[in-house]
């Protein structure tokens, strides 16, 4: 999400209705507490990695539309890598290209909903009627290609969150 | 007064101390999933690709930009040098 400061509210309120506890090995418990996520490819569908260190980047915020562009990250980022198959990378990554270009905008609403809602509680929502947001829009796809784990994979993308998310990649 | 300044101090530091701990294991949370994915690749033969999720965490606003110095009346000569 944008820096500025006036979503820094926006971005806490996001993170800390959402949070979630995880127990580290020595039994410390750790709020887990993102607002948002974004996939990032460091290398196109050929292998070949992008200049100056820079990955292609594959979300959306509230203000803007699903993109997939060439992104540098702030420290802010976290970053968790995840193996995937080649042949599965590549095709993902076409499918983001694809995606980004449908102009699809962003669910407010739906995404206020899933972070409360119970799992499969709310009406479909679809990204050409509705829109759709960071989380679901990663999910769905990634579930689509089968990849980033079970965790992933059993997740209700439309109830799920950043947090959620960070949480299912730990999953064995 | 000074013993309740005192106390609130220490409390800032445990509290300091605690938000460090906690970024500390962070970062090495990290670094070992990120290791465990690289020793994952290399033993499927270099068959897999690293996807990165970049999870975004919400930190202090930063500071207000300092006021811009009033601008100087360029009626009044050079600023005087001491």
């Amino acid at each position: 999400m944008p820096a500025q400061a006036d979503d820094f509210l926006i971005n806490r309120a996001v993170a800390t209705m959402t949070r979630q506890s995880m127990f580290m090995p020595g039994g410390e418990r750790r709020d887990v507490l993102y607002a948002h996520v974004e996939l990032s490819f460091p290398a196109d569908p050929a292998g070949a990695p992008f200049a100056d260190g820079r990955t292609m980047g594959f979300s959306i915020t509230q203000t803007s539309r699903v993109y997939m562009r060439l992104k540098t990250w702030r420290e802010e980022y976290h970053t968790v890598v995840v193996y995937v198959p080649t042949r599965a990378y590549a095709a993902l990554f076409d499918e983001c290209v694809r995606v980004a270009a449908q102009d699809i905008r962003f669910d407010r609403w739906g995404m206020y909903m899933g972070s409360i809602a119970p799992a499969g509680a709310l009406p479909a929502r679809t990204r050409a009627k509705h829109g759709t947001y960071c989380s679901k829009v990663i999910t769905e796809l990634l579930q689509q290609f089968a990849v980033a784990g079970r965790g992933i994979q059993a997740l209700d993308a439309a109830s799920c969150n950043p947090n959620t998310m960070f949480m299912a990649l730990q999953a064995p | 007064m000074e013993r309740v300044l005192a106390t609130a101090r220490s409390m800032q530091l445990r509290e300091r101390g605690r938000v460090a701990e906690a970024l500390a294991a962070s970062l090495r949370d990290a670094a070992a999933l990120e290791e465990h994915a690289v020793a994952r690749g290399h033993q499927r033969g270099g068959s897999e690709t690293a996807l990165h999720f970049m999870f975004y965490c919400p930190q202090a606003p930063p500071p207000p930009a300092p006021p811009r110095p009033f601008p100087r009346d360029p009626s009044r000569g050079p600023p005087a040098v001491p």
